[in-house]
């Protein structure tokens, strides 16, 4: 009698937790978003009250317009009709999910989401920025590591241009950024990074800057950064400081530096990066010391001209230096003088390495950041020269 | 040979002790460590882990001296019988709270990131259902599943640990001192609960083969988990910065997903740490479950505890459903914390160490 009464309870048990998946999903059953271009919706903006009665979501001004990129993953083999491409208006992010999924057959997913591209207008609304930067953050299912980028320029224009060598823009885009890795001049960022450093930083980031390239054909390229400050959109930085940027901010991987040696211009492959801050005292500004120390390989000489010769190298090597100190020294005069903000790391450095001088400054650390004085100590190393003496 | 008397060895007390601290804390450890002394949380999980080896110490020189009258037992003799059951009563209650809200946590966090659409309930019911399976097979039994699963577990958390490392800026650990010391006292506060469940200690006593050596080896559990807490904490901060990290619930998950293999051939790990992390909270909630019931068998003078887990299956499935929001689950688990918890880890085991000085018997007279 026992066994029985234990045997049906059991048996009730197993039937109350079998019967129910509440999360079963088919991989058939979803699209994959793998991209999102969100914009304001500047159209909208006069059309609607502001004020609505809130007893009905259209009332509210539909601010935002999202455009996801989406991936079919069950017919990315074939090719064909694997993609689709849907615009939304909407009062914000996630109620753009929702009205996607009206318009879809399948169910929007985040997990695989690749790229993040944010316009120009939307990073100038502060307000607007600051709610999709919360949306990123709270969603649970979103890849973090998807990238991000700023784009200037007409969205519409975007859509229109070839992928070239990829089937899809993202990728493209994406491919692009992944290039950080062997160029200086393109740069990379992932969600979780612009969150980081706009957390980190009272709302200061640097953050790749996506532009179509007129040019044969049309197509994208990233070679500059806006920076943002202060939760909104405040420069845009030229590609010849980017590399400066990279460098204070560790980020340098791989970059070609030239330098003019006799009449010649000469490529510098740099692979080994370091650079060194010192705060040193006295004064009534900050002033700082900073030593970069770079490695790399000559790519390009003259033609019967002997490059295997230890005096040459020298001489060479002491060009770079003198080169790239130059270049960090302008660059740095910019980032003092004209953008006005501190985009290379040295109150990063100075609160960690020198928290009660930085407590000091703290308050108006931009101004102090201007004031400051840096220099610049550079060391470069050439280590091959490819297989050819002369 | 093994004799069958639902007693455990030291290295299985080690487990037992290992698999209990290990739980709900680490996925939200960084962030309160953050919130408290920002860029030193790191130092401060290293404190408060070691804070813990005080009360270990108390804990284990009272067991070793009453091992074979068990927590209620010891109270009673050194307080008398109606208060001694008195001091009791409220670690019985933190037992069961406890667990509770362990499984609600745990519930909570599956629900954001795995399970959106299943209820809570369905959740919490089956994790109940076994760990009551298990808890009440004995101390045995439970130790030897923990011992089972234990390699799974660091394996695979050293892997993630090792998955989470790259882009991250180890800078970040700095500046250590740049809140007041006081902000580290007073962060001992949070941070020394994030390793609490070695309370368990209490009450095993009479199940230890050798009660002389589990001072050594609870402290080396401890030690360990300090170890891993720290790590991960380091880990975080190197990844987020401690702003960043101080405004996230749940920072370690952040790592993870914010984590990749070189070559990407499995994305979103977040889902082997979620994985995992249900082990770690059904080996918490078995080992707490078993540790109310002892308590409660003691109080109620019940020879038999496998009855007694069962009575509190109903009590934990309600109160694991009372909070209404994650932010009141917070609210409500900091507040168990700073009241039973501080009873339970710090002031009963000091006044029974105090006790235990003045009693000259002594338990192990009835031996003799």
């Amino acid at each position: 009698m026992k066994h029985k009464r234990g045997l049906i309870c059991i048996l009730i048990l197993t039937l109350l937790f079998t019967s129910g998946c509440w999360d079963k999903i088919e991989l058939e059953q979803r699209v994959f978003i793998t991209a999102m271009l969100i914009d304001l919706n500047e159209e909208d903006k006069e059309n609607k009250p502001i004020g609505s009665t809130g007893a009905f979501n259209d009332d509210m001004p539909e601010k935002l317009k999202i455009t996801f990129g989406m991936a079919n993953p069950s017919k990315i083999q074939e090719g064909e009709n694997a993609f689709l491409i849907r615009s939304v208006t909407s009062v914000n992010a996630t109620k753009a999910v929702e009205k996607l999924a009206t318009m879809t057959s399948r169910v929007p997913f985040y997990g695989q989401l690749r790229l993040v591209i944010l316009t120009e207008r939307l990073v100038r609304n502060k307000e607007t920025f600051k709610e999709i930067l919360d949306h990123i953050e709270r969603d649970a299912v979103i890849n973090s590591l998807a990238k991000v980028v700023i784009f200037t320029g007409n969205p519409e224009e975007a859509f229109e241009i070839d992928p070239k060598l990829e089937i899809l823009n993202s990728v493209y885009v994406t491919g692009i950024m992944d290039n950080s890795k062997i160029t200086s001049e393109t740069t990379d960022m992932t969600l979780t990074e612009l969150l980081s450093s706009i957390r980190n930083n009272d709302g200061l980031a640097a953050v790749p800057l996506l532009e179509v390239r007129p040019q044969d054909g049309r197509g994208f390229e990233i070679n500059r950064l806006a920076l943002i400050k202060d939760y909104s959109l405040l420069d845009y930085l030229d590609t010849r400081y980017v590399r400066t940027y990279k460098i204070m901010n560790r980020k340098f991987k791989n970059g070609k530096k030239v330098i003019n040696y006799k009449g010649l211009e000469i490529p510098f492959v740099i692979y080994t990066m370091n650079r060194e801050i010192w705060l040193e005292e006295g004064g009534d500004n900050l002033k700082y010391r900073v030593k970069v120390e770079v490695e790399g390989d000559i790519k390009e000489y003259s033609f019967e001209e002997n490059l295997f010769e230890t005096n040459t190298l020298k001489d060479i090597q002491q060009k770079i230096q003198e080169s790239i100190k130059m270049e960090l020294q302008e660059s740095t005069r910019y980032f003092q003088n004209v953008i006005g903000a501190d985009y290379l790391g040295f109150g990063d450095y100075t609160n960690k390495y020198h928290n009660s001088v930085y407590k000091k400054y703290k308050e108006n650390w931009d101004e102090s950041f201007k004031k400051a004085e840096i220099s610049y100590d550079v060391k470069a190393d050439i280590r091959r020269i490819g297989p050819s003496k002369k | 040979m093994t004799p069958n008397d639902d007693k455990i060895s030291s290295i299985q007390l080690g487990v037992f002790i290992y698999n209990t601290i290990l739980g709900v804390g680490i996925l939200t450890l960084p962030a309160s460590l953050a919130k408290e002394v920002e860029a030193g949380a790191w130092v401060l999980a290293i404190l408060s882990g070691l804070v813990n080896i005080i009360f270990i110490y108390f804990m284990c020189k009272v067991g070793e001296k009453y091992s074979e009258y068990g927590f209620a037992g010891a109270l009673r003799r050194q307080f008398g019988k109606v208060f001694g059951t008195i001091l009791a009563i409220p670690v019985l209650v933190y037992f069961v709270v406890f667990t509770a809200i362990v499984l609600r946590i745990f519930a909570e966090t599956i629900k954001l990131y795995l399970l959106s659409n299943t209820p809570l309930e369905f959740i919490i019911f089956p994790l109940i259902i076994l760990a009551i399976v298990l808890a009440r097979t004995g101390v045995e039994p439970s130790a030897r599943f923990f011992e089972s699963v234990t390699p799974l577990i660091i394996l695979i958390l050293v892997f993630l640990m090792f998955v989470a490392l790259p882009k991250s800026d180890f800078t970040n650990l700095r500046p250590v001192f740049s809140v007041s010391p006081v902000k580290y006292i007073t962060g001992l506060k949070s941070g020394a609960f994030a390793y609490s469940g070695y309370e368990i200690l209490l009450i095993i006593f009479p199940f230890l083969r050798k009660p002389e050596k589990a001072f050594k080896v609870s402290s080396i559990a401890l030690i360990i988990i300090t170890l891993f807490y720290t790590i991960i904490v380091m880990e975080t901060l190197a990844k987020f910065g401690s702003r960043e990290t101080a405004s996230l619930i749940y920072p370690t998950v952040n790592l993870i997903k914010a984590s990749e293999i070189p070559g990407g051939f499995i994305e979103r790990l977040e889902g082997l740490l979620m994985a995992l992390w249900v082990i770690f909270v059904f080996t918490t909630v078995v080992s707490t479950m078993y540790g109310a019931s002892v308590i409660g068998g003691d109080i109620l003078n019940q020879k038999e505890k496998k009855h007694i887990v069962s009575i509190f299956l109903p009590l934990i499935y309600i109160l694991s459903l009372t909070g209404e929001s994650v932010v009141e689950l917070f609210k409500m688990s900091d507040t168990l914390t700073i009241y039973l918890g501080t009873y339970t880890i710090i002031i009963v085991p000091i006044i029974m160490f105090i006790a235990s000085l003045l009693d000259r018997k002594g338990g192990k007279k009835g031996e003799a």
